[in-house]
């Protein structure tokens, strides 16, 4: 009976420290602590960072309002309007409402991941990193993850816009056979 | 002071002071909500939309495919064509977003 128990026991541990696991790699990462050189770079470097870190967050948001601005222009007059005209005219494609569909979902995202990118970003420029070079070294890496997700989004939307343009290419090249 | 100045001076500063918290709160969610950073009548942001100093802007913002028409090779053909504009302004702006601009050399870290 008691053996039984301590196998229970044991499995129970064994369970619950597998399941753990993911936690204690995720606080492992964020633990991990800046090279010492780094941290010295980073506390004598500090104004110039911050200085060539804002350069960078406003080519961004230039970069985000002409890359939105384009992405609303081909939804706005061009899908949108292109499958209008598909009903009018009693036709259905389920490639182009599904290209619709994908394209307003990943806008949607892109906007989300730039704004929580944007928003990490900020967090970053108010680390002080003279004092805090640790914490201003794991919030940039925080920020290039984040950056990644958005530069994704945007290569997401990207294709996207190609194979809709193929699927058009193809309807105007094969009218009958993708009209259904 | 009569009365009714002293009541003109509480007003006066009721007025500020709900005017100053409503803004404060307003303040606050257009920040946390993160339009802030999408909003293109902040003066740092250079929206192509609220500009007129480019033709090639003007055309990709004022074209608009009909939604009205026949489904032809002729029109399918205007489609392809007139949404490469759009496209093109794309492909400028080259691999947004790319790790370069925060790597460690790029920052001198």
């Amino acid at each position: 009976m008691i053996k039984r128990k301590k196998l229970v026991i044991f499995a129970c541990l064994a369970v619950f420290s597998f399941s753990m696991l993911p936690f204690f790699s995720t606080f492992a990462e964020e633990s991990a602590t800046t090279p010492k050189e780094k941290q010295d770079s980073i506390s004598t470097k500090c104004s110039s960072i911050k200085q060539s870190l804002k350069r960078v967050q406003n080519s961004d948001k230039n970069t985000r309002v002409s890359l939105g601005s384009s992405f609303q222009t081909i939804s706005n007059n061009f899908i949108t309007p292109l499958n209008v005209r598909f009903l009018k005219n009693n036709q259905f494609n389920s490639d182009l409402n599904t290209t619709q569909t994908d394209y307003a979902e990943a806008r949607t995202e892109f906007n989300q991941l730039f704004i929580s990118y944007s928003q990490e970003f900020e967090e970053l420029l108010n680390i002080d990193c003279v004092n805090n070079p640790d914490s201003f070294y794991h919030r940039l890496q925080s920020v290039r993850n984040k950056r990644t997700e958005v530069a994704k989004s945007v290569e997401e939307l990207k294709s996207i816009i190609e194979k809709h343009v193929s699927t058009v290419k193809n309807l105007r090249n094969n009218p009958r056979s993708e009209n259904e | 002071m009569n009365r009714g100045g002293k009541n003109l001076i509480i007003l006066g500063v009721l007025s500020i002071a709900i005017a100053a918290a409503t803004s404060t709160v307003s303040l606050y969610v257009y920040h946390k909500s993160g339009d802030i950073y999408l909003d293109c009548s902040l003066p740092e942001a250079d929206c192509p939309s609220a500009r007129s100093d480019s033709e090639e802007n003007n055309r990709e913002n004022t074209y608009s495919f009909s939604d009205s028409g026949n489904i032809d090779e002729r029109a399918l053909t205007e489609y392809l064509n007139e949404i490469q504009t759009p496209i093109t302004m794309i492909q400028k702006l080259g691999k947004p977003f790319n790790d370069d601009a925060l790597s460690d050399k790029s920052l001198g870290i």
